[in-house]
Order: C-alpha cells, then structure tokens, then sequence
C-alpha cells in the first residue's frame, strides 16, 4: 500500500463542459506521435455514450470474488480519430473550400456533446470529466503480465513503465473506465500519470490548473486538512465513479444537484430530481440520495442567510482552498531521485518552464 | 474459479497428453549443411532455392491454456508449420518457418496524413488500438548444448535462461532473453532473418546463432487475426536439432 494517496474531487455542478482541461492535458501530454486518438482527460455529457464508446457498459474492474470480470477490447472505431483540418487551402492558399476535417468523422469523444436523456418531457444531461481514477485496487495493475504497472509508494498514483510495457493491451481490457490508450507508433500502452511531475513542483494537474470553472480540488487523501479529504471523508459530499466496479477510485464527484424538474420552488430535488435518481445512483452508488439531501439541506441554510461551510469550500475560488499539494511530505517517503527532484525545485506558483513535466515523466520510460 | 498458476499448470498437463495421444513425441530436426559459399543475404531469402534442398519437418502446435479472463476463446484451431534447418560447418544455423495464415495482420506503425496544407501536430496518425499483428518464435537456451533438464517451456528459468528470436509482421527481429514467465528483456539487438508474405500465410527465416546436436528448440506463432498476444499463441513443445 502507498504510504500517501493523492485524490481529485471534481464538482459537477461547476462544470461547464468547455472541454479546457482536455487540451490543457492534451497539450501537456499527448502531443506526441500516436497519440492523436487518445484524451487522457476527457469531458462527455451524460447521459450518454462517453468516450471510448459505451465505456461503462464494457465490463473489467473486479467481481464480488475479486476476480477480474471480462471486457472486449474497444476498437479503435469507438475513439474516433484525430481530424486534420485543411486551414492551408483557405488560410493561405486562396482557397474556397470550407475547411473540413481530412474524413468523415465516425465518432469522437464528445460524439453526443448535450444530447443528454432520452425523455423529451424533461430533456436533461450534465458533463462528466474523466481522467485515471488512481485506484486503490487498480484492475489494470492486476491484468499487466509484465508488470509494468503500478503505484508509486510515496503517493498513490498509477504510473505505467513504458519500457517494461510490450503492448499486449490486458490493461485496457481490465480498466472499468477505459482509462489506458494504446500508442500503436510507440507500441506501448500510456495512462494519464497524475500530473505528478508538476506535483512534485507543488503545481496543481494541467486539468484542475486550467479549469475555468475550478470543479477540482486537488490534495492527499490521507492529509486532513485538504479539501479532498474535507469533502470526501468530512461531508461525504463527493463520491466515487460506478464504486461496483470493484477498484476504489481515487477521483471523487460531488453529485449534479439539479433543481426540481417542475420549477415548484419548495419541491425537494430528491422527490422531483430533473436527473433521475436511478441514473445517478448508477453513476455513482447508493449513497448519491443521501449526499443531494444533505447538499439540499445545506443549500436551504445559506439560502435563509446562514453559513454552510462545505458550500464555502466547494465554492473554492481560491486556488488555496482548492489545492492542498504536499510535495515535500511526499516525498519524505519517497525513492531519493524523487527527494532531489522536489528538494532542487521546491514548490511554486501555478507555473513551469515549459516541457519540465514531459522531462520528469520521461524517467518514468521516456515515451510520456 | 482456478487462479492463473493451476490453470497454466492444467492447460500445459493437458497439452502434453494430446501431444502423446497425437504420436508426436520430441521432434529431430534435421538440418541440412550449408556451404560456405553461400551468402547470409541468400539464405534470409525465405524464396531463395537453398532451402528447397533443406529436409522439411511438420510441426502439430497447441493454443496456450487461458491466463487471462478476457482473453480470445480458444476457437479450437491446431495449425501445422513447416519447418526447415540449415546449418554451417562453424555450427551457425537458420530456420525456415512456414505457416498457413489466411490473414495478414500487421503491426501498424501509423502514417502521416495526407497533406492538408498545415503544419501537422502528430507526424503519425495511428489506428492500431486495437490490432495486433501476426508473429512467429523460436526459443533455444542461451547454453547452446545439450541441457537436461531443458529449461521451461514457459520463456525458460532462472537455471536455464533462453533466447528468444522474435519476428512480428510490420515490425521485424528482435533478439530477446526470458529466465521465465514475465521476464522478457529486449536485448536491443535486432535479430537477423527475412520474412515473406505467400498467398497462403507467412514463410520467416530466422538466424539463430550457432545451434549443435541435440540443442532443444521451440516455435511459437501469433495469429493477430484472433487478437494472439502475449501468452496468448500457438506453439510446439520442445524440439531438438538433430
């Protein structure tokens, strides 16, 4: 077990589906050749289809005799492929031609972008980003016969050694959230790594430094003073992604609070939710109705002039409230290359040299 | 429900006992010599006439048990391979493996889109997620004599190391070393041989180093086709150079 786990909390209710955490990431880190397909983060409207397609509905994870429950391998058509555009023609060229992707798109990670439920009486959706869950039990940690996977000691996160990695791809099978991606150039598998290279700077992930909306709280789980402990221990307001799949994640959500379908302002959303409880209970566990009744609660005591102190925190306008990074914690219990990484930078504001985090994660097998 | 370890174990048992029941016990391969005059470049050639001359030997291969719960289903298949030796006076030898592949699966390297009139981001573009590509082994112990006990026919053991001559469509050689399950290294020295595609599967000569009398020898294959990868293959139980 890691002696520290770093944790994300992401609030849905903020989340504006702008999708800049996803080229946040994918400028960071999957720039590179073979991995235009591939969104370490990405953001999909749900209900819906997600990205790889119909991602929840593929099976992996853990069954209740902690065995590693079957799933198909996703084929490449269920991703969807990296557009090129033709800007030249038009740009610069004097063309007339609307600039149009290189092929038809087929599908794309956010292929049903605000299409949302099926019931056109009360149409209704919410965005879904997703990254690596950091597991506590990662399935594809269990599934790697090279035993390229596995979690850092000093603080939890998933990292895949691209050197051991030969591509077999039992990883990809295994994850419940389809959460690895196959770089067929490099011809080993690639996960999002935490961002940890910038962590290790006290630098928050490109996703949650980036985010318009601040949906996410970044910090150690185990720490009790960060915010991702206050709300996933403290107020028990933010849950794990589809918990029956077995691998306890490590990136929480505080459940989409949606005001009551009927508009009726004293109708309680756990009795008229516009989401449908089941839908979210799928989502995220039995415990959802229990989390929208006491945010419910705690929205009725600010709204009456009172303090509710988790809606303060999940407010999170600062970035201090939001972020709670203990490099030099965790890297007390780390391997001494990690100490003089930390020891020679030291934390800092939300900034780095450019490509300091694609040089760091490339002592991890050099192809992230 | 069997962990990995009884089911390979149970998988290898029963393996072996449709290998008696089929009459194929261990397996001599006869090389054929080769003269000195004839040129390494020549002998990579998998169509060059030189191997028509070499005595051709059949091959009965077995699927690997399930490892993995979601692995391909064992669709019942039990391809043949041909296979042929030549071998130098100085002891270095080559092997011609010939098998019946009705797909060609190759390892996709990705490709640059056509020009659309901007800089591109990605040089390659890739849709390989989910392919895998056709491959082909050969297994011998780093100790190139006689051994007994032979080592593992899962990648060896820590007393008996093994080289591995490895061939995957697409991609090409590589020599890599195995002391057991999950202990694959690549050497980083890209083996020597040719490799053809005939209308009915793939013809690979690989270059093996020196192999004497009595050195055991093993075969393996991939059919990309049925996601093969991995442990996931066809192959032969230990063979020895005659």
């Amino acid at each position: 077990m890691p002696k520290h786990q770093y944790a994300m909390v992401m609030d849905l209710n903020k989340c504006i589906g702008c999708h800049t955490c996803t080229v946040a990431c994918k400028k960071q880190w999957t720039d590179g050749d073979g991995q235009g397909y591939m969104y370490w983060n990405n953001v999909e409207t749900q209900p819906g289809m997600g990205y790889p397609k119909d991602w929840h509905k593929l099976g992996g994870g853990f069954d209740e005799q902690r065995h590693l429950r079957p799933s198909p391998l996703p084929p490449q058509e269920d991703y969807g492929a990296a557009l090129e555009y033709d800007y030249g023609q038009r740009l610069f060229k004097g063309g007339k031609k609307p600039v149009m992707p290189h092929e038809a798109p087929r599908y794309l990670s956010n292929w049903d972008e605000d299409m949302g439920g099926p019931d056109n009486e009360n149409p209704y959706y919410f965005y879904l980003p997703r990254i690596c869950n950091h597991c506590t039990h990662p399935a594809c940690l269990e599934a790697c016969p090279r035993k390229a996977i596995y979690k850092r000691e000093e603080d939890g996160i998933v990292v895949l050694d691209q050197n051991r990695c030969r591509g077999y791809r039992h990883c990809i099978q295994a994850c419940p959230y389809k959460k690895l991606y196959y770089n067929a150039v490099t011809r080993a598998s690639e996960k999002c790594i935490f961002c940890y290279a910038r962590l290790e700077r006290g630098t928050p992930n490109a996703c949650a430094a980036q985010c318009p909306g601040r949906i996410r709280f970044v910090g150690i789980l185990d720490d009790p003073e960060s915010p991702v402990h206050q709300l996933v221990t403290r107020y028990k307001v933010a849950l794990p992604l589809l918990p029956d799949k077995g691998t306890h994640p490590n990136v929480f959500y505080v459940p989409p609070f949606s005001p009551p379908k009927t508009g009726r302002p004293n109708q309680s959303v756990t009795k008229d939710p516009r989401f449908p409880l089941a839908y979210l209970t799928y989502l995220f566990g039995p415990k959802v109705g229990e989390t929208l009744a006491f945010l419910e609660g705690e929205l009725r005591t600010a709204q009456a002039g009172g303090t509710s102190e988790v809606l303060q925190l999940l407010i999170g306008r600062d970035a201090e409230v939001r972020y709670r990074l203990r490099p030099q914690e965790v890297a007390a219990a780390a391997p001494a290359e990690v100490r003089q990484r930390v020891g020679a930078v030291g934390g800092g504001p939300e900034m780095q040299p450019p490509g300091a985090g694609k040089a760091a994660a490339a002592q991890v097998g050099g192809k992230a | 429900m069997m962990g990995p370890k009884w089911t390979l174990t149970v998988g290898v048992l029963a393996i072996g006992l449709s290998w008696a029941a089929q009459g194929q016990g261990e397996l001599t391969l006869r090389p054929k010599a080769l003269a000195d005059r004839v040129t390494v470049k020549e002998v990579q050639n998998p169509t060059a006439a030189v191997w028509r001359e070499a005595p051709a030997f059949r091959l009965h291969l077995n699927r690997t048990p399930p490892l993995h719960s979601d692995g391909p289903r064992d669709d019942g298949a039990r391809p043949t391979a041909t296979v042929r030796l030549l071998r130098r006076a100085n002891g270095e030898a080559f092997v011609r493996l010939e098998w019946t592949d009705a797909s060609s699966q190759e390892a996709e390297a990705g490709a640059r889109v056509p020009d659309v009139g901007a800089e591109h981001v990605y040089q390659q573009h890739t849709r390989g997620a989910s392919q895998f590509a056709d491959a082909a082994c050969i297994m011998v112990p780093q100790q190139r004599a006689p051994v007994s006990p032979g080592p593992s026919i899962t990648m060896g053991d820590k007393t008996n190391p093994v080289d591995l001559y490895y061939w995957r469509a697409g991609v090409g050689f590589q020599v890599l070393r195995a002391a057991g399950l999950s202990t694959v290294t690549d050497t980083n020295s890209a083996g020597l041989g040719g490799a053809a595609r005939v209308r009915t599967g793939w013809t690979v000569v690989f270059a093996i180093g020196k192999a004497p009398a009595q050195t055991p020898i093993t075969f393996a294959i991939w059919d990309g086709a049925k996601q093969h990868r991995d442990g996931i293959k066809y192959f032969s139980l230990w063979c020895e150079v005659g």
